[in-house]
């Protein structure tokens, strides 16, 4: 599978990339939004992981973007913070189709991610 | 007037002298600032790298105490790298934010391998407040609870800052039994504090109210509201008299915490102190003496409400009347009564209310 990580905390990203290969996966990193959304058209993910805060293109643009494609159904989860819960409604409104709330645990992103991959 | 050909050379020679050592200064100290800035911006690269290829590894793994681990130079303690370890610290505490589990738990075993406590300790033993509350942050974020002993002694600290931290960090190492801050807090606690603790608290298990009557009886006005939404939150019944009792409180904000309070604490005959209290209360807090009423009222109160009804107040007139239809049987053949055969208002406010409660 083809997973797209867009989050600007370098660790953060580092660390689920690091899991999410070690898992067989190919990773596309992005610490910033328009980067995102440009891997997103040209390199075609499966999956998008992406935080809702990102410099140049927030996460509700990128969740819009995906689902607006016609080339490829590209599952989404939005990672939010606690207290973003009214941001998620709205990522789910345009079409996201799971979310983890920071903090959150490795081994669940790794769960919902073979979920993700089972729903396509 | 002074004209420029009565100004002496040499005045005009030691001006120009001073005006060009005043930039020259300036360039010479804009210089030194970029290139420490360019400096540290380097380490900060240095370290993040560090942290890019090595540290989101580890993270990954199940570490233990016979795990073997190189600090790298860069990061080795010293005064030399103060700043990277600083910035690590910075790092390690952004991530472990943003996870739980196993990875969390890693952050905290790097922490320590990488001796970082040292310079937590070090800032919170430092003199100046804001180094000593970042101490306590980075204590209890990277859970150091054998420092808790000495952190605990800071939670009614002179500085606002270094007692907000403080009395986060020891809920943060004891959850509910924390609390015994508050036995010896002499100090204000801002209500935005309260909410802090509070919202720190609701994760957790509920656990020792013990101390719950001796704070309802501090001396201390911010103990007492805040036990009195400790005691609303966690419906301690048991504390029902102490809170009666701090309606006699001269503070108007600990009366209006305790009547709130009483809602989700009282007992049958607690309307009937309300009422009593009523009469007695600020206009501030009237209105929330009828509030908690509207949740507890029964025909006991009967009379008193009707008596609500002739105030000339409007909103107390409508408050009345809602708790009349709320909490009286045949509530609202009363209001139709007094709609009928009262001054006009009242039948404004019975059509107002008929179908806005719901009984």
């Amino acid at each position: 599978m083809k997973i797209l990580i867009a989050e600007d905390d370098n660790l953060i990203r580092k660390t689920i990339e690091i899991k999410l290969e070690r898992e067989g996966h190919e990773i596309i990193s992005c610490s910033e939004g328009v980067a995102a959304l440009e891997n997103i058209r040209t390199r075609l993910p499966d999956i998008v992981i992406t935080d809702i805060m990102l410099p140049s293109a927030s996460g509700l643009e990128i969740v819009s973007a995906v689902k607006d494609m016609t080339e490829k159904d590209i599952r989404v989860m939005v990672l939010s913070a606690m207290g973003q819960e009214n941001i998620v409604e709205e990522a789910f409104r345009l079409g996201a189709d799971d979310y983890m709330t920071k903090p959150f645990s490795l081994t669940e992103l790794s769960i919902r991610v073979k979920k993700l991959m089972g729903i396509k | 007037m002074i004209l420029p050909y009565s100004i002496p050379a040499t005045t005009l020679y030691a001006a120009t002298f001073f005006i060009v050592a005043m930039l020259l200064l300036i360039l010479l100290r804009t210089r030194l600032r970029l290139r420490q800035r360019r400096q540290k911006h380097a380490l900060q690269e240095q370290v993040q790298q560090f942290f890019d290829e090595w540290l989101s590894q580890a993270l990954m793994g199940d570490v233990s105490a016979n795990t073997a681990f190189t600090i790298p130079d860069l990061l080795q303690p010293g005064r030399r790298n103060s700043f990277a370890r600083q910035y690590a610290i910075g790092q390690l505490i952004n991530t472990k934010k943003n996870l739980i589990g196993l990875a969390a738990r890693n952050i905290i075993w790097l922490y320590e391998q990488m001796g970082l406590q040292t310079d937590s300790i070090a800032q919170f033993r430092h003199r100046k407040w804001h180094k000593k509350a970042r101490g306590i942050y980075e204590l209890y974020m990277m859970e150091q609870a054998g420092m808790q002993q000495k952190i605990n002694r800071y939670t009614n600290s002179r500085n606002e800052h270094v007692r907000m931290e403080a009395q986060i960090a020891v809920l943060a190492f004891a959850g509910f039994n924390g609390l015994h801050f508050l036995d010896t807090l002499t100090r204000p606690m801002s209500h935005w504090q309260q909410l802090r603790l509070i919202d720190q608290l609701t994760p957790l298990d509920p656990g020792n109210f013990d101390h719950l009557a001796n704070w309802l009886k501090s001396p201390n006005p911010d103990v007492v509201v805040f036990t009195l939404k400790l005691t609303d939150l966690y419906q301690q019944l048991q504390v029902r008299e102490e809170v009666i009792a701090c309606l006699q409180s001269p503070n108007a904000g600990i009366r209006a915490h305790a009547i709130r309070a009483l809602i989700r604490v009282g007992n049958e005959d607690t309307p009937a102190v309300l009422v009593k209290q009523y009469r007695a209360e600020t206009t501030a807090n009237k209105p929330i003496v009828l509030q908690s009423l509207e949740n507890m009222a029964t025909d006991r109160e009967l009379p008193f409400l009707l008596q609500l009804l002739d105030n000339p107040d409007p909103a107390v007139k409508l408050q009345g009347s809602r708790i009349i239809l709320k909490c009286c049987s045949n509530g609202a053949l009363l209001l139709e009564q007094r709609a009928h055969h009262g001054a006009p208002v009242h039948k404004q406010i019975f059509l107002h209310i008929k179908n806005g409660v719901t009984v």
